[in-house]
């Protein structure tokens, strides 16, 4: 009971001191990153992409996999931005983490990094299955392909693998192209074909499939061709990101440096393209790429500057919308064409692109549909890798009040005419009828 | 019997009316006998005392509910009339007249200004506006409750008026006795029930009494006097077509009997013309007497009225009676044939609109099961059962033939009109429950002509023999001899002891009547369906004040513009009380709208979510009465939702939901029953719960059975408040999974919501033509007859249906419930 | 200490104190010659209002007589302190008695980082070598610091509270000990300043020798007090005087849960069965405590009569049990309105110069509750002259304003008082003086007459 205080003493006093730097919209890229390894050794083993990190301003946190002290959260509060999981043999976690532990780590908005491995455990596979990837059921299963592997001097089995079957986006991948193909040497994994938030990043060649390379093929593997997907990522609806790799080495500096020939191709490139891959993909990953956010959303009547609490039918209004894009460093204006804008209400009624003046101000204009009820303005905005936006905003549209309608209709005039010459005849008629004898 | 053949000798004259008086009060006479009054101011002093007396009765017996409870609103419509009202109070009139409401109907919204009849609205606001004048600081509250009973004195009023008008002063007088006190009328006046009909009966009554005495005299200034009594009707309550419809077709029995008059004609005319032009004010009635079906009866009896006229001009011009055959047959024939072409091309164009489902279900007691369910949902709209008429009308049940018997005694213009309004009405209460409200002022007018006539009758019986035992018993005496000269003097000994036997019957009679009302009122009609009573273990009183309590948490800690779905019951009073957006509230103009709820309460959670998400759904309400025993809950109710979502939406079949025609939640239960989202939210976590001793856990009070399912578990909803008695459940909807998009899943949201949108928006559209078409008059004639033809051949009918219809849904004690 | 002697305390300090301005004199730190003998600070933790003692033995050093002695604060506290005082102590243990002292703000020239000063002036100069013992007890509201921020059903309430192991003092302190009161043993964790130990529910940070003049050392106490934390944000008190012989008080409450917001879920079935493990810190009543020989007791909302509630009478005091609609966890609100009626000879007064006065009491009647905005309107009868209101502590605004009631003409005057931050030491009688003439007493009967001519 007298020592407890203290461990809880050591735990608190540093952690209060971080809360101030946590993840917030203002600097969307992470900081404190906590890195679970299987053992301390791939700290070394793997040090060009953890320094590429550290170097980029991450403050990582190394920890054994097992270790009881380790803890995501404390108090109901996250210690940590971001996860890197490179314990793929790890069937237990130290502290309070477990599998459901790390998926609520991702629902509320942090980011994660799996390397899985060939001997990849349960834990992994429940949570990449809860992220919408299957990993290959046969443990000792690994990615085979006899066409596109590494050429190496030994005449290996074929399962370190050369692929260059990049998924084609800058927002993931950077802007400058990846010319040396990228090593891998692990298991493959299938997407969940119901989970459309999950991309297939590098994907196996259509030659290549998932089985054991010890023993012969006796049944027909599970995951075949281009299936096959090597490195994957999900972006959650909360813009949460993970990465999920099924080789824990294509992360390791002898990757990184070893130069690779891609089988059936004579050139030879000096050095393999993982560390570009990787680095690229852990910024995105990590949100110094492709991070949007929507400010200041604006919508008035034409002519009024304020914004009205209801709109009545047949109004002409102006919505507006600023979106910024995080560039690492700073918010930079968010330069596209294809942002549109609902006006809402079960279904679309007005649906329209916005102009943009190029400096992150999106805007236009359009008439109130000649429906009451209570609509929405709805943006959703989703591009491949970024993140994605959905702004809503109510409001009610009210029908003409009893004054605004025109006074006097055109069409009505022979009814006018009719209840005039009416009363004109009334009274004619009556003083006729009084006044002659 | 014997007195009824009295009355039959002696017709009774204006000279009688001192001696009814002066005996009928017999412990008054020594009084009146000292203080020296003649015998008028005598009657005038008693006359005012009585009516002041029934006035304060009658307001004050409908106070119980205030004195047991305390000052609050009741029921359901009653708090979306009390919200108005307060809005118009804060807003004034302009704004409540051009009111969008968005908090109702989400995403639909409702045109409040538009949609609502604001009689009672607008007269509550006077009220409250004079008395702030007269610096009294009333809340609108109090007088939103009060109104209901005032307006019930008020009647009693008009009630001895009309009485007075079509029989006597002295029936007038009995009959504002029984009418401040007749259940049948205290069930929609009791304080507190802030409804239209409060002041639409004093209207009806009012714009009746009007129009006999316009028939009567023939003035124009009671036919105006009538013309603004019906617009105020017409601004009070959708039941005014009753009127429109009951006075044309009184006029043309008058005129089929031959008692067409001048004064008829300037009563009619000038009643329905002003009565129209002022009606079309309102913006929810605007053309609709013009255009539909409904109204059309008054705009043929109206030309009708014309055509006699001239028929009459004609006579008077050629005295050739030949001649004028011939020619009033051809006009007639064209008269109607013109009409009968009108009308068929007035309804084939859609000019005219078709009768509405209401007014099908009116003529048709069948109607509405088959064809609408959600008005047939409604138990107030339900066939009355005998036992209800019983309870409403008591002794006034029997009196009525007699008074029928007394008025054919006496034919004349208004005794004609009190019978058909006491026929048609009384077809009508046959129909629906609700309706014994119009039937009441009728049965008591004519109950009354009965009772007082009876009583008269006796009372000179007595008097003609006690002017023997002492001679000179005044002027009063006197008088009665004169009126009973007719009767034979000593030919029937024991005719005095009968007559005496009969006074005392009669009575006790009455007295009885007074005291079932009394018990009625306090026991059945004063309880506010908000707030329940029951009786705790050891007969102490014990108060539920669960939907308060949920209303008022969902005021307080949910965000401004959240949108909770609810069975329509509830709606008005979550936007009245909870001030929060409901999908669905008791105005049930949309019936897509809330079909479409009634088909996410029974299909799967699942394929709920889908439903709810794209209602942007953020609370579900329930009410649940499995712990206390409260009978009146949603699985009760459940049915009914499946019916009308089912009616819509083909997806839902009642029979999924039933065991071989049995309807049941317990072990037995159809599977879907047991995992449909109404069955989940009910009963979540109430497999957990003992409610009785010696019952096994889950024990479903209301229902009295064990549930079936006691693991239920909710994935896409969350319990977010229940109240301390479980009566009212509320569930938070959860945002989808983070991490999955089921591109499946999404497309069918998005048709869903595009064909939800298309139904939904479809039924909400208006019809909206607005020219006027005059052509159409003749028809309406014919349709008059063949309509009043109908209900005659019905009525036999309908009466039989009363026998076999006794619903246990219908009892108006349903309030009560023992909690053993 | 327990709380009967802390009261016994606080209302001899009230008795006398008079009302003083919120004008914060400048004053110049110059005569650093006082110096704290002993200090002794006990604070109490127990409820979400924080309590605490300040015992000092002050002692002159220097030539010149000190008039006046200073109690500094970091700004972060003073915001949140609701009431201070100070009374000098004087006889020895048994005879003890306390004499209040006049406490003002300060501002000191050359104060470092901004720390607030308050200044205590003696009753008589404290000269060269002599010492005087101080008394000095004050509040804190909203200083405990719910974390984590939300809880769940089943979870209690764990708070913080920050504060300095080393009491802040422009003076030089000898010796020194501070002693926290926690409401249960639960510590999470406390930070450590040797010497420092625990022993059940107090903490003893101390004693420390010589300490320099500012010398501060933050700590923090983490611990669970599962007390309801109710707070009425905003709370009208209109009190209206009817010289027919009654004074009606209606109160507008806006009472919010300030702790621990509740997270998730709440599941009636867990609340019922076990009470004892969820929802331990939310609350379902609270006692109102009214004056004796209160009559016509209402407790409503705005949708109506709110069914759940008990009036205990009895010759002193009347207990109101109320009872929200529903319980009231972390961060749910419930808005509700009391009113009462008293007899008006236990208020209303007739003072020497012929004016009368009403005397009754501030604050709000709801135990252990801060109030966050308070305002007090009385209502004088119509045709009352010449307002004004004595009150025993500084108010933020003063001002009239009319009001219409039953059958009035000209309108009533009312007397508007606010107050931020009330506490329950806040309950002290105040009073508003006024002129009357008894003839307006007729006024309303007339219109009454009037009106109804008028109905009629």
């Amino acid at each position: 009971m007298s020592r407890l205080p203290l461990i809880f003493l050591v735990a608190v006093i540093p952690f209060l001191s971080t809360l101030c730097t946590s993840f917030s919209p203002e600097k969307p890229s992470d900081r404190r990153i906590l890195v679970l390894l299987d053992d301390l050794a791939l700290q070394s083993s793997h040090s060009l992409f953890f320094d590429s990190l550290s170097s980029r301003g991450y403050a990582l946190d190394f920890k054994l996999a097992d270790d009881p002290k380790i803890g995501l959260k404390r108090y109901g509060q996250y210690l940590y931005d971001g996860l890197i999981l490179f314990a793929p043999s790890a069937d237990r976690f130290g502290g309070n983490i477990d599998s459901a532990a790390i998926v609520d780590f991702i629902d509320v908005g942090h980011d994660l990094i799996i390397a899985a491995d060939n001997s990849a455990s349960e834990r992994i596979r429940e949570i990449a299955t809860e992220c919408g990837v299957d990993f290959d059921d046969d443990q000792a299963a690994m990615v085979v392909d006899h066409t596109s592997y590494a050429v190496s001097d030994t005449e290996g089995d074929h399962t370190l693998i050369a692929s260059d079957d990049f998924i084609q986006s800058e927002v993931l991948l950077g802007s400058n192209k990846i010319e040396a193909p990228v090593l891998f040497q692990g298991i493959g994994h299938s997407l969940n074909p119901a989970n459309s938030l999950v991309l297939k990043v590098l994907s196996a060649s259509s030659a290549a499939y998932s089985a054991n390379p010890k023993t012969k093929l006796s049944s027909p593997p599970s995951l075949t061709g281009s299936a096959i997907s090597l490195v994957s990522v999900v972006q959650a609806r909360n813009n949460a990101r993970v990465l999920i790799s099924g080789s824990l080495s294509m992360f390791s500096n002898r990757f990184f440096r070893s130069e690779v020939q891609k089988a059936g191709s004579s050139i030879k490139h000096a050095k393999s393209g993982n560390e570009q891959f990787l680095t690229e993909l852990s910024k995105w990953v990590f949100h110094e790429r492709g991070h949007l956010k929507a400010v200041n959303v604006r919508h008035n009547k034409v002519g009024e500057a304020n914004e009205p609490s209801m709109y009545r039918i047949n109004d002409d209004l102006e919505y507006a919308v600023e979106i910024y894009e995080w560039s690492g460093k700073s918010w930079e204006p968010y330069v596209a064409n294809d942002v549109q804008v609902q006006f809402y209400m079960m279904s679309p009624y007005v649906l329209k692109t916005l102009s943009t003046d190029q400096k992150g101000l999106y805007f236009t204009a359009f008439k109130v549909p000649d429906v009451y009820g209570v609509f929405q303005f709805k943006v959703e905005y989703q591009q491949l890798g970024y993140t994605s936006l959905s702004l809503s905003k109510q409001i009610p549209v009210r029908p003409f009040r009893h004054n605004e309608y025109e006074r006097f209709l055109t069409a009505a005039f022979p009814y006018y005419g009719a209840s005039f010459s009416m009363m004109a005849g009334f009274f004619v008629f009556t003083f006729a009828y009084l006044y002659n004898k | 019997m014997e007195a009824t053949n009295g009355t039959g000798k002696s017709p009774p004259t204006p000279a009688a009316k001192p001696d009814l008086l002066s005996t009928s009060s017999a412990f008054f006479s020594d009084f009146l006998k000292t203080l020296k009054l003649k015998t008028k101011q005598q009657e005038l002093l008693i006359r005012v005392a009585i009516l002041g007396l029934v006035y304060i009765l009658a307001f004050s017996t409908r106070l119980f509910s205030v004195l047991r409870y305390e000052s609050m609103i009741h029921e359901f419509d009653p708090y979306f009339n009390y919200r108005t009202t307060l809005f118009l109070t804060e807003k004034g009139f302009y704004e409540f007249w051009n009111w969008f409401d968005y908090e109702s109907w989400y995403p639909l919204g409702r045109i409040v200004g538009g949609t609502l009849y604001p009689g009672l609205m607008l007269t509550a606001a006077v009220i409250y506006w004079s008395l702030r004048f007269l610096r009294f600081a009333v809340h609108i509250r109090e007088v939103c409750v009060l109104t209901a009973p005032f307006f019930a004195s008020n009647t009693t009023i008009v009630a001895y008026f009309f009485g007075k008008e079509v029989w006597d002063s002295g029936a007038g007088l009995v009959a504002a006795a029984l009418i401040a006190i007749c259940p049948g009328y205290i069930s929609r006046s009791v304080a507190g029930s802030y409804d239209n009909e409060g002041v639409a009966i004093f209207a009806l009554l009012l714009t009746f009494y009007l129009f006999v005495k316009a028939v009567n005299t023939g003035s124009l200034a009671w036919a105006l006097g009538s013309a603004f009594g019906y617009f105020y009707m017409v601004s009070a309550w959708g039941g005014y077509v009753f009127i429109i419809n009951l006075i044309p077709l009184y006029v043309l029995v008058l005129l089929i009997t031959g008692r067409y008059s001048m004064r008829l004609y300037v009563a009619y005319n000038c009643m329905y013309v002003l009565g129209m032009l002022l009606a079309m004010q309102i913006r929810f009635v605007g053309f609709q007497h013009v255009q539909s079906g409904e109204h059309m009866a008054a705009m043929g009896v109206f030309f009708l009225m014309q055509v006699f006229y001239f028929l009459d001009w004609v006579k008077h011009l050629l005295n050739d009676s030949k001649l004028f055959q011939a020619f009033l047959r051809i006009t007639v024939t064209t008269a109607v044939g013109v009409g009968a072409v009108a009308m068929g091309v007035g309804t084939a164009s859609g000019y005219i609109s078709p009768w509405t489902g209401r007014f099908y279900s009116l003529l048709d007691p069948t109607y509405a099961k088959d064809h609408i369910p959600i008005i047939a949902s409604v138990s107030e709209h339900q066939p009355t059962a005998w036992s209800s008429f019983m309870f409403d009308f008591h002794i006034l049940l029997f009196l009525f033939p007699a008074g029928l018997y007394f008025c054919f005694k006496r034919l004349s213009d208004a005794t004609i009109f009190i019978v058909m309004y006491g026929l048609t009405s009384m077809y009508f209460a046959g129909v629906m429950v609700r309706l014994i409200l119009v039937a009441t002022p009728a049965v008591c007018l004519i109950s009354a002509i009965a009772v007082s006539a009876t009583i008269k009758n006796l009372t000179l019986l007595v008097r003609a023999k006690s002017k023997v035992a002492n001679p000179g018993a005044g002027k009063g005496a006197s008088s009665a001899k004169a009126s009973s000269k007719g009767l034979p003097d000593q030919s029937m000994p024991f005719q005095r002891n009968g007559a005496i036997a009969l006074l005392v019957g009669a009575f006790y009679l009455l007295s009885r009547y007074a005291t079932h009302c009394t018990w009625v009122t306090s026991e059945a009609y004063s309880s506010p369906s908000i707030v329940l009573a029951a009786r705790g273990a050891h007969g102490q009183r014990v108060i539920f004040d669960d939907y308060r309590e949920a209303y008022f948490w969902l005021r307080q800690n949910t965000p401004p513009d959240a949108k909770v779905m609810s069975w329509w019951d509830y709606g008005y009073q979550i936007t009245a009380m909870g001030n929060r957006t409901v999908i669905v509230d008791n105005n049930t103009w949309n019936n897509t709208h809330i079909a479409t709820v009634g088909m996410a309460m029974s299909s799967y959670e699942d394929e709920a979510y889908d439903i709810m998400r794209s209602l942007d759904v953020d609370y579900v309400l329930v009410v649940f009465g499995g712990v206390t025993g409260y009978s009146s809950d949603d699985i009760n109710k459940f049915l009914w939702m499946v019916r009308i979502g089912g009616g819509v939406f083909p997806v839902i079949k009642e029979p999924d939901y039933l065991v071989n025609g049995e309807y049941r939640v317990d072990k037995g239960a159809a599977p879907k029953m047991l995992n449909c989202l109404m069955y989940k939210l009910s009963y979540y976590r109430f497999g957990e719960l003992t409610t009785e001793y010696g019952k096994p856990s889950g024990y479903d009070r209301a229902r009295g059975v064990e549930i079936g399912n006691k693991e239920v578990k909710l994935e896409y909803l969350e319990e977010a408040f229940t109240t301390s008695n479980w009566i009212v459940r509320i569930y938070k909807v959860k945002p989808p999974n983070n991490r999955c998009w089921s591109q499946l899943c999404a497309s069918t949201r998005l048709d869903f919501g595009i064909w939800l949108h298309v139904n939904v928006v479809a039924g909400s559209m208006h019809s909206a033509s607005s020219t006027l078409n005059w052509v159409l008059f003749c028809a309406s004639f014919i349709i008059t007859v063949f309509e009043q033809a109908f209900i005659i051949t019905k009525m036999p009918l309908a009466f039989k249906r009363h026998r076999s219809s006794s619903k246990a849904n219908l009892c108006p004690l349903r309030a009560i419930w023992k909690r053993e | 200490m327990d709380p009967a002697m802390f009261g016994l305390r606080l209302a001899l300090v009230f008795a006398v104190l008079v009302h003083f301005s919120l004008l914060p004199t400048s004053y110049s730190l110059s005569s650093q010659d006082l110096q704290i003998v002993n200090a002794e600070r006990r604070i109490d933790l127990t409820s979400h209002i924080t309590r605490v003692i300040l015992t000092l033995k002050v002692e002159n050093t220097g030539t010149s007589p000190a008039s006046e002695i200073l109690l500094a604060f970091p700004p972060s506290e003073v915001d949140h302190i609701a009431l201070l005082q100070a009374a000098v102590v004087v006889g020895k243990k048994k005879k003890k008695s306390y004499l209040p002292l006049d406490v003002k703000p300060t501002e000191v020239s050359e104060a470092p980082n901004e720390t607030k000063f308050f200044s205590v002036s003696l009753l008589n100069p404290l000269s060269a070598g002599e010492s005087v013992t101080l008394e000095v007890p004050y509040v804190f509201t909203h200083s405990l610091e719910p974390f984590p921020l939300e809880i769940s059903q089943s979870e209690p309430q764990l708070v913080y509270y920050h504060d300095s192991a080393i009491i802040l003092s422009p003076y030089h302190i000898k010796k020194q000990t501070t002693v926290i009161k926690t409401p249960s043993a639960k510590v999470e964790s406390f930070s450590k300043v040797e010497p420092t130990d625990r022993a059940g529910t107090e903490l003893k940070y101390g004693p420390y020798e010589d300490r320099s003049p500012y010398s501060f050392s933050p700590i923090i106490v983490h611990f669970e007090n599962n007390n309801p934390f109710a707070v009425v944000e905003e709370l009208v008190r209109e009190v209206e005087i009817s010289h027919w012989g009654s004074l009606q008080i209606t109160e507008h409450y806006k009472l919010v849960h300030a702790g621990a917001r509740h997270k998730g879920v709440f599941s009636r079935v867990e609340y019922q069965s076990r009470p004892s493990l969820s929802g331990v810190s939310s609350f379902k009543h609270l006692i109102a405590r009214l004056p004796p020989r209160v009559h016509s007791v209402y407790y409503r909302d705005d949708i109506g009569n709110i069914s759940s509630s008990h009036l205990r009478k009895d010759s002193r005091k009347s207990d109101l049990e109320i009872e929200p609609r529903y319980p009231l966890f972390g961060g749910w609100k419930a808005t509700f309105v009391i009113g009462y009626g008293l007899p008006l000879q236990d208020f209303l007064f007739e003072s020497s110069d012929g004016r009368r006065y009403l005397n009754f009491s501030f604050g709000c009647p709801l135990a252990e509750t801060v109030v966050d905005k308070l305002t007090i309107k009385v209502v004088l009868p119509e045709g009352s002259k010449k307002p004004f209101a004595v009150v025993p502590f500084p108010v933020e605004q003063q001002r009239l304003e009319t009001s219409y009631s039953y059958l009035d003409v000209v309108g009533r005057t009312v007397v508007v008082l606010e107050k931020k931050n009330v506490v329950p030491e806040h309950n002290s009688p105040f009073q508003v003086y006024y002129e009357f003439n008894p003839i307006f007493m007729l006024a309303e009967p007339l219109i009454e007459k009037e009106g109804i001519v008028k109905v009629a």
